[in-house]
């Protein structure tokens, strides 16, 4: 009898075995199927989706097939699915406390995908950071910075800030703030300035280039020019016209003031008096 | 009349160098044993109005120092190298002077010249060595805001409504643009951007480049404008012969959509 028993304890305990073993290859399958049916996906849609929504396909039949076949194999090792989305009710309570962070970010990124103010590939400004986004995320977005960093922003952060998309649009307007002496001729800077963006062919024709004055600064008038070119090329334009501006103001003889100061002495705006006091030491004869 | 053209099929020797001024610019091409060199000085400030140029069959190579080298690598190279014009490859606007009206149930014919590149091609490659403009065109941006729109090129208006008028030049190439106003308003050219990638390119006897003719029909009411390009050369050109195909393909499906902001 007590060999019948442990001859079914063993077989029970074979089975339990089994179970775990078929959810175990069922989990592998799924995940290799999920695998592979996401990079054919990939391959077939490449030359029609933008980067982005390819991310987005792959990633969804990836995750879709994970999930189907987590289903299968926990019904496979006998729990039972009801049973289980009862107790995952209670723990969602508790887990929800524990990954709060966690559990924000992801609904955070799923507003994200959904509202997509950028895409893979899009060049972002998040606070100080700049960088090409390289992936959208479940919890977090990836960029790559012009100095080649990786770096992790919680969606939720992106969905609390301000995003800037730098290159959302095909072009983008420069502004130069340059400060040019009092004793200048405004119209002939202007002009100058006029050239310069019409000499360069990567500044836009249109919209056309303009000259604002802006203020009546401490030691010089300060003038904006404003420019417009291709996203891409906004600092190579920005760096060429400053470099060209410098050369013509030179030649030209337009001075870009340094910061001046004049000490007045009184309601006249008189200049101060200055008065040389010759010491003995100080004197031709004392120095000879 | 062979010589006076700066494009056509020009033989090379092994380690022969032609020098080619054009409109300020100077490209050297030499032929060794394996590669093809192009050396390039672009001038800071080339001018559209500059369309002067010259050929040197044998030249020394620009110095490396002040030029930019493109070599590119065969197994042999050919002995001969084919010298192609070819049209922008964006679209490029024409802005009138002054506006110009075509009453409602009149029609216009306009010549409006556009600047071309120059291609380098070896017999049997089908992508070109080099493809560069004569004179760098300004970008500019067609389009009703800043955020929808077209990237293309902004070229000095050389436009007329006689063809006498418009002075021939070696580096670029005359599209007529028919334009019929069947609308109960006037219609204004305020901007044209004639899609230059969509037309192919011809010279005819003299070696002035020509495009086809561009049909331009406005209807009444909100209709979009209609949009043609004609299949052939425009009678005006003459016996004309094809230099270059259409940089892109264009449905006739297409056609309007492309086409519907022609003008802005």
């Amino acid at each position: 009898m007590s060999q019948l028993t442990s001859h079914m304890a063993d077989w029970t305990l074979n089975e339990k075995l089994l179970n775990v073993m078929t959810a175990l290859v069922l989990l592998g399958f799924g995940w290799l199927l999920g695998r592979l049916l996401a990079n054919a996906f990939v391959r077939a849609m490449q030359n029609k989706l933008t980067a982005h929504k390819l991310l987005l396909g792959k990633r969804a039949i990836f995750y879709f097939f994970i999930v189907l076949f987590a289903i299968s194999a926990l019904k496979e090792m006998g729990f039972k699915l009801s049973v289980l989305l009862g107790a995952a009710g209670i723990l969602t309570v508790a887990i929800g406390f524990a990954s709060q962070t966690s559990a924000s970010n992801l609904i955070s990124g799923l507003f994200l995908v959904g509202e997509g103010p950028f895409a893979v590939g899009d060049t972002i400004q998040v606070g100080s950071t700049v960088g090409e986004v390289m992936a959208i995320d479940l919890l977090s977005v990836k960029l790559r910075t012009p100095d080649n960093l990786y770096v992790r922003i919680p969606n939720e952060q992106l969905i609390k800030s301000e995003v800037i998309n730098i290159t959302r649009f095909p072009i983008r307007r420069v502004t130069l703030t340059i400060g040019v002496a009092y004793k200048e001729d405004i119209a002939r800077v202007r002009k100058l300035l006029l050239q310069v963006a019409e000499r360069e062919p990567m500044c836009l024709e249109e919209p056309a280039p303009v000259v604002w004055m802006q203020d009546f600064a401490d030691s010089s008038i300060t003038l904006l020019f404003h420019f417009w070119s291709r996203s891409e090329h906004h600092v190579e334009v920005r760096n060429t016209l400053l470099e060209a501006i410098k050369q013509l103001f030179d030649r030209e003889g337009i001075e870009i003031p340094f910061p001046q100061m004049n000490i007045t002495g009184g309601s006249d705006s008189a200049p101060l008096r200055v008065q040389m006091i010759a010491t003995a030491a100080n004197t031709p004869e004392a120095r000879a | 009349m062979e010589q006076q053209l700066w494009w056509g099929d020009f033989p090379f020797q092994l380690g022969q160098t032609r020098l080619w001024h054009i409109a300020g610019s100077e490209l050297t091409v030499t032929r060794l044993e394996q590669e093809w060199q192009f050396r390039l000085i672009r001038p800071p400030l080339a001018s559209e109005d500059n369309h002067l140029w010259r050929l040197d069959d044998h030249a020394q190579a620009l110095d490396d120092a002040t030029a930019s080298l493109q070599r590119h690598i065969f197994r042999n190279t050919s002995t001969q190298l084919e010298v192609r014009p070819a049209l922008a490859d964006r679209p490029v606007v024409i802005q009138p002077v002054n506006p110009v009206l075509v009453p409602s149930g009149e029609e216009a014919l306009l010549f409006v010249s556009t600047p071309v590149w120059l291609v380098f091609q070896v017999p049997g490659q089908k992508a070109p060595l080099l493809d560069l403009p004569a004179v760098r065109p300004k970008d500019t941006w067609f389009g009703p805001n800043t955020a929808s729109g077209d990237l293309c090129y902004a070229t000095k208006v050389f436009g007329r409504i006689s063809l006498d008028e418009l002075t021939p030049r070696p580096f670029r190439a005359v599209t007529p643009v028919r334009i019929r106003n069947e609308s109960d308003q006037p219609m204004p050219l305020d901007k044209l951007a004639i899609p230059m990638p969509y037309l192919p390119l011809y010279a005819n006897d003299s070696g002035r480049l020509w495009t086809p003719l561009l049909a331009v029909t406005r209807e009444s009411g909100r209709a979009p404008t209609r949009t043609r390009v004609e299949r052939q050369a425009p009678s005006m050109a003459g016996a004309a012969t094809l230099l270059q195909p259409a940089r892109r393909e264009l449905a006739d499906s297409h056609l309007v959509r492309v086409l519907n902001d022609l003008f802005d």
